[in-house]
Protein backbone atom coordinates (compact mmCIF):
# COMPACT_ATOMS: atom_id res chain seq x y z
CA UNK A 1 0.00 0.00 0.00
CA UNK A 2 1.53 3.49 -1.33
CA UNK A 3 1.33 6.22 1.38
CA UNK A 4 -0.07 9.50 0.64
CA UNK A 5 2.17 12.46 0.90
CA UNK A 6 0.81 14.89 3.43
CA UNK A 7 -0.02 18.30 1.94
CA UNK A 8 1.63 20.19 4.62
CA UNK A 9 5.24 20.09 6.51
CA UNK A 10 5.74 21.02 9.53
CA UNK A 11 8.99 23.21 10.88
CA UNK A 12 10.18 23.89 14.31
CA UNK A 13 11.17 27.54 14.66
CA UNK A 14 11.76 27.20 18.03
CA UNK A 15 15.30 28.18 17.62
CA UNK A 16 14.11 30.91 15.96
CA UNK A 17 12.95 33.21 18.46
CA UNK A 18 12.79 35.72 16.62
CA UNK A 19 10.37 34.90 14.45
CA UNK A 20 8.07 34.00 17.50
CA UNK A 21 8.64 37.57 18.62
CA UNK A 22 8.22 38.84 14.85
CA UNK A 23 4.91 37.25 14.68
CA UNK A 24 3.62 38.48 17.62
CA UNK A 25 4.48 42.15 16.82
CA UNK A 26 3.10 42.36 14.03
CA UNK A 27 -0.23 40.90 15.41
CA UNK A 28 -0.27 37.88 12.63
CA UNK A 29 -0.62 33.80 12.88
CA UNK A 30 1.40 32.03 10.79
CA UNK A 31 -1.04 29.96 9.20
CA UNK A 32 -0.35 27.58 5.98
CA UNK A 33 -1.26 30.74 3.50
CA UNK A 34 0.16 33.73 5.54
CA UNK A 35 3.70 31.43 5.96
CA UNK A 36 3.26 30.93 2.30
CA UNK A 37 2.83 35.04 1.56
CA UNK A 38 5.52 36.00 4.23
CA UNK A 39 8.14 33.42 2.29
CA UNK A 40 7.62 34.76 -0.88
CA UNK A 41 7.72 37.83 0.25
CA UNK A 42 11.15 36.92 2.07
CA UNK A 43 12.23 35.21 -1.52
CA UNK A 44 11.05 38.94 -3.18
CA UNK A 45 13.26 40.86 -0.74
CA UNK A 46 16.22 42.83 -2.30
CA UNK A 47 17.54 43.00 1.11
CA UNK A 48 19.58 40.96 3.37
CA UNK A 49 18.43 40.05 6.94
CA UNK A 50 21.61 41.90 8.26
CA UNK A 51 20.32 45.44 6.26
CA UNK A 52 16.66 45.11 6.88
CA UNK A 53 17.81 44.41 10.82
CA UNK A 54 20.10 47.75 10.25
CA UNK A 55 17.17 49.50 8.80
CA UNK A 56 14.69 48.41 11.42
CA UNK A 57 16.89 49.48 14.65
CA UNK A 58 17.21 52.58 12.78
CA UNK A 59 13.35 52.93 11.87
CA UNK A 60 12.53 51.96 15.70
CA UNK A 61 14.92 54.76 17.08
CA UNK A 62 12.92 57.40 14.55
CA UNK A 63 9.80 56.30 15.89
CA UNK A 64 11.22 57.57 19.13
CA UNK A 65 12.26 60.45 18.28
CA UNK A 66 8.83 61.69 16.79
CA UNK A 67 6.77 59.98 19.45
CA UNK A 68 8.89 62.30 21.91
CA UNK A 69 8.14 64.85 19.57
CA UNK A 70 4.61 64.08 19.00
CA UNK A 71 4.20 63.99 23.03
CA UNK A 72 5.58 67.27 23.33
CA UNK A 73 3.35 69.09 20.84
CA UNK A 74 0.55 66.83 22.00
CA UNK A 75 1.14 68.47 25.73
CA UNK A 76 1.56 72.10 24.24
CA UNK A 77 -2.16 71.70 22.58
CA UNK A 78 -3.82 70.27 25.32
CA UNK A 79 -2.16 73.61 27.75
CA UNK A 80 -3.36 75.98 24.62
CA UNK A 81 -6.91 73.82 24.34
CA UNK A 82 -7.93 73.85 27.96
CA UNK A 83 -7.58 77.71 28.41
CA UNK A 84 -9.50 78.76 25.32
CA UNK A 85 -11.92 76.13 26.80
CA UNK A 86 -11.87 78.14 29.89
CA UNK A 87 -11.69 81.53 28.36
CA UNK A 88 -14.76 80.51 26.10
CA UNK A 89 -16.79 79.08 28.99
CA UNK A 90 -16.10 82.17 31.49
CA UNK A 91 -16.84 84.52 28.73
CA UNK A 92 -20.44 82.20 28.23
CA UNK A 93 -20.88 82.41 32.00
CA UNK A 94 -20.73 87.01 32.38
CA UNK A 95 -23.01 86.63 29.12
CA UNK A 96 -25.72 84.80 30.78
CA UNK A 97 -25.57 87.08 33.63
CA UNK A 98 -25.32 90.39 31.73
CA UNK A 99 -28.76 88.89 30.01
CA UNK A 100 -30.33 88.45 33.56
CA UNK A 101 -28.98 91.67 34.17
CA UNK A 102 -30.24 93.17 31.16
CA UNK A 103 -33.87 91.72 31.61
CA UNK A 104 -34.13 93.46 35.17
CA UNK A 105 -32.75 96.38 33.66
CA UNK A 106 -36.04 96.27 31.44
CA UNK A 107 -38.23 96.85 33.91
CA UNK A 108 -36.28 99.88 35.62
CA UNK A 109 -37.14 103.62 33.90
CA UNK A 110 -33.99 105.46 32.75
CA UNK A 111 -32.88 108.40 34.22
CA UNK A 112 -31.24 110.74 31.59
CA UNK A 113 -30.49 110.49 27.99
CA UNK A 114 -27.09 108.98 28.39
CA UNK A 115 -28.64 106.55 30.83
CA UNK A 116 -31.31 105.77 27.87
CA UNK A 117 -28.80 104.95 25.83
CA UNK A 118 -26.06 102.96 27.61
CA UNK A 119 -29.85 100.78 28.77
CA UNK A 120 -31.26 100.37 25.09
CA UNK A 121 -27.91 99.51 23.50
CA UNK A 122 -27.08 96.77 26.46
CA UNK A 123 -30.90 95.55 25.99
CA UNK A 124 -30.31 95.33 22.41
CA UNK A 125 -26.77 93.49 22.68
CA UNK A 126 -27.64 90.77 25.58
CA UNK A 127 -32.00 90.38 24.82
CA UNK A 128 -32.40 91.39 21.02
CA UNK A 129 -29.03 90.41 19.21
CA UNK A 130 -28.70 86.68 21.81
CA UNK A 131 -32.32 86.42 20.64
CA UNK A 132 -31.56 86.13 17.12
CA UNK A 133 -27.59 84.72 17.47
CA UNK A 134 -29.77 81.87 19.41
CA UNK A 135 -31.76 81.73 16.33
CA UNK A 136 -28.78 81.16 13.84
CA UNK A 137 -27.54 79.09 16.10
CA UNK A 138 -30.56 76.80 16.40
CA UNK A 139 -30.91 76.70 12.62
CA UNK A 140 -27.47 75.64 12.42
CA UNK A 141 -27.77 72.66 14.31
CA UNK A 142 -25.05 73.87 16.66
CA UNK A 143 -25.33 72.61 20.51
CA UNK A 144 -22.44 74.71 21.11
CA UNK A 145 -22.65 77.29 23.49
CA UNK A 146 -22.61 80.64 22.09
CA UNK A 147 -22.15 84.19 23.39
CA UNK A 148 -22.35 87.47 22.37
CA UNK A 149 -20.24 89.16 20.25
CA UNK B 1 1.25 30.15 30.41
CA UNK B 2 4.13 30.60 32.70
CA UNK B 3 7.82 30.62 31.74
CA UNK B 4 8.57 27.13 31.96
CA UNK B 5 5.76 25.88 29.80
CA UNK B 6 6.98 29.00 27.32
CA UNK B 7 10.55 27.19 27.08
CA UNK B 8 8.95 24.00 27.05
CA UNK B 9 6.06 24.48 24.04
CA UNK B 10 7.18 24.00 20.57
CA UNK B 11 6.86 26.66 18.10
CA UNK B 12 6.13 25.30 14.74
CA UNK B 13 4.78 26.43 11.06
CA UNK B 14 3.34 24.52 8.97
CA UNK B 15 4.23 24.82 5.40
CA UNK B 16 2.80 23.21 2.23
CA UNK B 17 4.71 19.92 0.91
CA UNK B 18 5.09 21.81 -2.44
CA UNK B 19 6.58 24.86 -1.01
CA UNK B 20 8.92 22.67 0.92
CA UNK B 21 9.99 21.41 -1.86
CA UNK B 22 10.51 24.16 -3.96
CA UNK B 23 12.75 25.87 -1.97
CA UNK B 24 14.68 22.58 -0.82
CA UNK B 25 15.59 23.36 2.37
CA UNK B 26 14.76 24.01 5.96
CA UNK B 27 17.21 26.48 6.95
CA UNK B 28 16.35 28.26 3.41
CA UNK B 29 12.39 28.53 4.45
CA UNK B 30 13.14 29.99 7.91
CA UNK B 31 15.51 32.44 6.44
CA UNK B 32 13.02 33.78 4.05
CA UNK B 33 10.45 34.16 6.61
CA UNK B 34 12.16 36.20 8.70
CA UNK B 35 13.54 38.31 6.10
CA UNK B 36 9.74 38.72 4.78
CA UNK B 37 8.50 38.89 8.38
CA UNK B 38 11.47 41.79 8.99
CA UNK B 39 9.92 43.35 5.53
CA UNK B 40 6.55 43.70 7.13
CA UNK B 41 8.02 45.01 10.34
CA UNK B 42 10.00 47.72 8.59
CA UNK B 43 6.57 48.81 5.83
CA UNK B 44 4.40 48.81 9.15
CA UNK B 45 6.77 50.73 10.74
CA UNK B 46 7.08 53.28 8.05
CA UNK B 47 3.57 53.53 8.06
CA UNK B 48 3.38 54.22 12.23
CA UNK B 49 6.71 56.85 11.79
CA UNK B 50 4.74 58.80 8.64
CA UNK B 51 1.34 58.39 10.60
CA UNK B 52 2.75 60.02 13.57
CA UNK B 53 4.15 62.97 11.74
CA UNK B 54 1.14 63.43 10.09
CA UNK B 55 -0.50 63.83 13.40
CA UNK B 56 2.14 65.73 14.85
CA UNK B 57 1.71 68.17 11.68
CA UNK B 58 -2.13 68.64 12.15
CA UNK B 59 -1.36 69.20 16.22
CA UNK B 60 1.07 72.06 14.97
CA UNK B 61 -1.78 73.76 12.56
CA UNK B 62 -4.27 73.58 15.50
CA UNK B 63 -1.47 74.86 18.28
CA UNK B 64 -0.91 77.91 15.42
CA UNK B 65 -4.62 78.69 15.38
CA UNK B 66 -5.24 78.14 19.20
CA UNK B 67 -3.76 82.00 20.41
CA UNK B 68 -6.24 83.43 17.89
CA UNK B 69 -9.03 81.84 19.41
CA UNK B 70 -7.34 82.82 22.77
CA UNK B 71 -7.47 86.13 21.93
CA UNK B 72 -10.61 86.51 20.60
CA UNK B 73 -12.13 84.88 23.96
CA UNK B 74 -10.16 87.09 25.79
CA UNK B 75 -10.96 90.24 24.10
CA UNK B 76 -15.04 89.75 24.08
CA UNK B 77 -14.81 88.66 28.19
CA UNK B 78 -13.21 92.04 28.84
CA UNK B 79 -16.01 93.56 26.87
CA UNK B 80 -18.24 91.39 28.42
CA UNK B 81 -17.05 92.43 31.77
CA UNK B 82 -16.94 96.17 30.96
CA UNK B 83 -21.23 95.21 30.24
CA UNK B 84 -21.41 93.87 33.77
CA UNK B 85 -20.09 96.58 35.80
CA UNK B 86 -22.04 99.01 33.30
CA UNK B 87 -25.24 97.23 33.75
CA UNK B 88 -24.53 96.64 38.02
CA UNK B 89 -24.07 100.66 38.22
CA UNK B 90 -27.89 101.12 36.02
CA UNK B 91 -29.27 98.91 38.41
CA UNK B 92 -27.88 99.96 41.43
CA UNK B 93 -28.74 103.69 40.54
CA UNK B 94 -32.01 102.78 40.49
CA UNK B 95 -32.53 101.39 43.93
Amino acid sequence: MRLRKSPAKSIPIETSREIVALTKELGISLDLESVRKVISLGMESLNQEAELECALKKLEEEKGRIASNFRKIAFQYSQLEAKCVGTRNWFGRVSRDNRVLAMHLCARVPRGKREEQLRDDLIQKYIMNWRSAQNQQDNKGDTNEIGLE
Amino acid sequence: MNAADERSSTHKIKISRDLYEEIGSQEKIIRSIKVGLLSLRATSLERENADLIKRTGDLEKYIAELPHEIARFQQLLEKALKDRKTLEKLLDKKR
